[in-house]
């Protein structure tokens, strides 16, 4: 399996990587993006089965890069991890596509149950 | 929200309460200590910065300490051993971070009575914000991950 975590900040990727080998993905292979843009590219070189994604983030946000993925007609299952937390945030992921919406600051076990709910093998 | 959202002390209290959820969630620790309140009398203190813009409300938030502070709990949010290497380029990422998820709480905490609440991207850098006569502030004085910081909330009255 081939994770692609997206996030401007280099030490909220490596928080996410690490909750996530905690959560029983340690065998996952990792790729990284700093914005949308990049996660694009990202997607294109590498062909990840999972993406997680920043919301907030400079060049092109994550709500952004979600949508461009999917009128490119690309359904990667996509999650956000996020400080954007509030219901209608929530929502508004949803609708445009998002599998889930991980709200910061989480916990290992947020990621399992999330991960699991979600159905990411 | 049982607390007066006019008073820049309620802000400041969901900030409060955000680093708690912080402290017991991904860093895995028992909580954190309240030392203080009121904002520091050092003015030269390193931190990060981010709006939080509503419709009636707009705020900066910030989380400031001195350099070792910073360092401290950096380190803690990066899982580093105290004595390990932390560059100032990693410090501010995860100083910003520390805000970006404190701020973000506070957001959640008090979108019923601002929904048009948005949360920039963080800054950080040496120096504390001013508040002008236009602006309200209030801080407390905290131990988080054994650094003292100081968690700051400006508001700008309109």
């Amino acid at each position: 399996m081939k994770i692609l975590i997206v996030d401007d900040s280099k030490a909220m990727r490596m928080i996410v990587l690490r909750h996530l080998r905690q959560a029983g993905y340690g065998d996952a292979d990792f790729v990284e993006a700093s914005n949308g843009l990049e996660g694009l590219a990202q997607v294109k070189a590498e062909g990840p089965d999972l993406i997680l994604s920043d919301w907030n983030m400079p060049e092109m946000n994550g709500l952004e890069f979600l949508r461009k993925l999917r009128s490119d007609g690309d359904d990667t299952p996509f999650g956000f991890v996020t400080s954007e937390g509030t219901p209608d945030m929530q929502i508004l992921a949803r609708d445009s596509g998002a599998i889930f919406v991980i709200a910061k600051p989480f916990t290992v076990e947020t990621f399992r149950e999330t991960l699991d709910a979600a159905g990411v093998a | 929200m049982a607390e007066d959202p006019n008073l820049v002390s309620t802000w400041l209290s969901a900030m409060v309460s955000s680093a708690e959820e912080l402290a017991t969630s991904t860093l895995g620790l028992d909580g954190i200590t309240v030392l203080d309140s009121g904002l520091p009398s050092d003015r030269s203190f390193p931190g990060s910065y981010v709006a939080l813009v509503g419709d009636d409300y707009n705020f900066e938030y910030g989380v400031a300490g001195s350099w070792e502070a910073c360092g401290t709990l950096g380190r803690a949010l990066l899982f580093m051993e105290p004595d390990e290497e932390l560059t100032d380029d990693d410090m501010a990422d995860a100083i910003n971070e520390v805000i970006n998820i404190v701020a973000g709480g506070v957001k959640r905490r008090m979108t019923e009575v601002d929904p048009g609440l948005k949360l920039g991207l963080p800054a950080f850098f040496n120096g504390t914000l001013h508040p002008t006569s236009h602006q309200e502030a209030a801080g407390s004085k905290i131990e988080i991950a054994g650094a003292e910081v100081y968690l700051l909330a400006f508001r700008h009255k309109v």
